[in-house]
């Protein structure tokens, strides 16, 4: 019985789905506002061999036109929250790695939000963050920039999926892009880039339901 | 015994009997010879002339230096007179001894022609007291001579002789000559001394004391009382500011100083001039500002040494290294392992678990020999110097990647005197030996990488500088520098620090091209 307790104490430790009025002050989230499809970087289509250098080539050159990732930082008009990350960790996707200094409260996290989808019984919204990485030996810093959308259904987080993101240094870093287009389907795309290359690794393409579910096809 | 100078500016011993006048109420004295350096304040308005000599030594930092100029560098010789208003003087320069030609014989150096403003190969040079042109600025299309009419205290100057010019001959090969022989020469030392007349031969005094009007030449800087002036082996840069005018579609604009005088290049002057002394490994950085002041703001030391293919990582070392060097410490190279054609670096950089190439593992760099060799200096740990008030400031962050190829790092200076504020951090270049682990991509020192500031402006005027000085392949990042305007590429390689490389060598005027 003690065993099964604390069984049910770690699933609702990990559950996904955590109620919209727990996190402080993120109630001003539904005012974000609307993004129009299609939305993301129309270049991940382009048809990316597997490796390539970091000369001028074709493939370079389209790798490093989509800048939606950045665009979405630095627009203004995006729903702006700055608040600490235990109060908006769960809108981060998991693969967020938090400094000591954002995880012991010493520095609040800007998040920067939009709506993506309002669907028949959810809505999607883009949240877009940025932060640095700790590292003790690194001549060059590390840092991290992501985009997740996340689906709220009756004030829970039902789903969310990281659609871009940018982590590394100027060494080695892996990235993602994404492009939806207009029948709502996601295309990502991932990357691992150094000084001398990058390589294709993974092309995914998700749909979402009207719960706000990803599904992947 | 008496000396006097002959038409040809070749000094002649003068044989008895040789005519004192004796002296009147209103002695014609030439009373002071020196060498000395240009000193612009009040805006540019008021003009003042430094000694330089040993008994005024010039400092770096709080040193004095053993030295007073730089064989090559321009000088200003001033010919202090009394009662000598519109008369010409001439005037040789000649070695002390032996040391820079084999022989005392007067010297043929670059005379500053302000009607051609360039400089011409001249053995006798002259000048007449209370003339001015020697201090023309840079001349314009309708006013192809320059003009000195903006000193307000020229007055102050009535009673001198100026003369411009080059411690240097005309020849490259005569040059080398030199330059070897002052190498040889135990101190690394030469000394020059002036002999001056007037122009018609007709009798003055000569020193500050002298009571009686000599028919023959009065010679200066030749002794260790009355100073003497002592030139040296140094290759040198000299970069010229330029002045702020305005700023315009959200960027600063800029114009030429009035006292650069180096030759076009295209539509633009150039902005740097160099020297290279092959009897030296030691490089001077001169700044001019706008007025044409001189500040010395460094002194590095130059190595030649095998130039570097970009890194490749490497799963382990290679057997068969000829020897292991420890790395500079501080930065995240631990070990060379030197082998004949390539140094493999190894370090405490550890990859990241899902990077491209050897994940998780502690990079393993092999930069391999080019081929050709590659200059470097070493720079300064740090700049922090005013200017006419602007600064000449950098740091580095946490790196040991100190070395730069010297022309990039004469840039890098007059980049740091336009952009003009504290914040430049440079991430480094490269290491001794042309390594950069653990980045395999900027071995040579051929490139200047700073981090990102946080003030926008700031960083796009840091950017603007870095194209204004002929780097041609300025990189930026897409994250929060994709606002950044006039990079020549944005790349997600670059989101944490600025690339600044492919710096055009041509647009460096070489005194000796």
């Amino acid at each position: 019985m003690k065993k099964i307790m604390i069984l049910l104490v770690l699933l609702g430790t990990f559950s996904c789905s955590k109620s919209i009025s727990q996190i402080k002050d993120l109630q001003a989230i539904s005012d974000a506002p609307k993004v129009n499809l299609p939305y993301g970087d129309k270049d991940v289509l382009y048809n990316f061999p597997n490796e390539w250098t970091t000369a001028n080539t074709a493939s370079d050159a389209a790798c490093n036109k989509m800048g939606q990732l950045y665009e979405d930082l630095e627009n203004p008009n995006r729903k702006k929250i700055t608040a600490y990350y235990s109060e908006i960790s769960s809108l981060l996707a998991e693969e967020f790695i938090p400094s000591e200094a954002v995880k012991n409260k010493k520095e609040k996290l800007e998040i920067k939000i939009a709506k993506v989808f309002t669907l028949s019984d959810a809505e999607v919204y883009s949240i877009v963050y940025q932060g640095k990485m700790d590292c003790k030996n690194c001549e060059y810093p590390e840092s991290q920039i992501q985009n997740v959308l996340v689906s709220i259904k009756g004030g829970k987080i039902t789903d969310k999926i990281p659609v871009s993101y940018v982590n590394g240094s100027d060494l080695a870093r892996t990235t993602r892009f994404f492009y939806i287009d207009e029948n709502s389907i996601i295309h990502v795309k991932d990357f691992k880039s150094d000084e001398e290359g990058v390589a294709f690794t993974a092309y995914s393409k998700f749909t979402i339901d009207r719960d706000g579910k990803f599904t992947r096809l | 015994m008496p000396i006097t100078i002959d038409d040809t500016g070749q000094t002649v011993t003068l044989n008895p009997p040789y005519s004192p006048v004796i002296p009147d109420d209103s002695l014609q004295r030439i009373t002071q010879v020196y060498f000395a350096k240009k000193t612009v304040t009040e805006d540019g308005a008021n003009v003042a002339f430094t000694r330089i000599d040993s008994l005024h030594p010039q400092r770096q930092g709080t040193e004095d230096l053993n030295y007073d100029s730089i064989l090559g560098k321009t000088v200003y010789l001033v010919i202090e007179t009394v009662n000598m208003d519109t008369l010409s003087i001439d005037a040789v320069v000649k070695p002390s001894d032996n040391t820079l030609t084999g022989n005392t014989e007067t010297l043929t150096l670059m005379w500053f022609n302000p009607q051609t403003q360039a400089f011409e190969a001249k053995r006798l040079l002259s000048a007449v007291v209370g003339n001015f042109d020697a201090l023309n600025n840079c001349g314009t299309t309708d006013n192809p001579t320059g003009s000195h009419a903006h000193y307000t205290n020229l007055a102050d100057h009535a009673n001198k002789a100026i003369i411009k010019l080059q411690l240097r001959p005309s020849l490259r090969a005569d040059f080398n000559t030199w330059a070897t022989n002052i190498a040889a020469a135990q101190n690394g030392l030469a000394n020059l001394e002036v002999a001056v007349e007037r122009t018609d031969n007709e009798p003055c005094a000569y020193g500050l004391d002298s009571t009686e009007e000599l028919k023959e030449a009065g010679v200066f800087l030749n002794s260790d009382d009355l100073g003497r002036f002592r030139i040296t082996n140094r290759n040198f840069y000299e970069i010229y500011a330029r002045a702020l005018t305005g700023r315009a579609n959200d960027r600063n604009t800029y114009t030429d100083g009035t006292y650069n005088f180096l030759p076009m290049n295209g539509v633009s002057r150039r902005k740097i001039s160099k020297l290279e002394n092959l009897s030296s490994s030691q490089v001077c950085y001169f700044h001019y500002d706008i007025y044409g002041n001189e500040t010395l703001v460094a002194t590095c030391d130059k190595t030649n040494v095998m130039g570097r293919a970009n890194g490749t990582q490497l799963g382990a070392v290679p057997r068969g290294a000829l020897r292991t060097e420890n790395a500079p410490a501080g930065g995240a190279a631990q070990t060379n392992h030197i082998f004949a054609n390539a140094i493999v670096t190894t370090g405490n950089h550890r990859n990241a678990r899902d990077a491209r190439l050897f994940p998780g593992a502690l990079r393993i760099v092999s930069y391999g020999a080019s081929g050709t060799n590659v200059p470097l200096v070493r720079m300064p740990d740090t700049l922090n110097m005013t200017v006419n008030g602007s600064i000449i400031v950098y740091g580095f962050s946490n790196t040991q990647r100190r070395f730069c190829n010297p022309d990039c790092f004469a840039a890098f200076v007059g980049i740091l005197s336009q952009y003009g504020l504290a914040g430049v951090l440079s991430t480094g270049m490269c290491f001794g030996d042309a390594t950069s682990y653990p980045s395999v991509a900027h071995p040579n020192g051929d490139s200047v990488d700073t981090s990102y500031m946080a003030n926008r402006r700031n960083e796009q005027d840091l950017l603007n500088a870095f194209v204004d000085w002929n780097f041609t392949q300025v990189i930026a990042g897409r994250t929060q520098q994709a606002w950044l305007r006039n990079a020549h590429r944005y790349a997600t390689d670059h989101n944490d620090h600025l690339h600044s490389g492919d710096f055009d060598g041509n647009s460096i005027h070489n005194i000796y091209r």
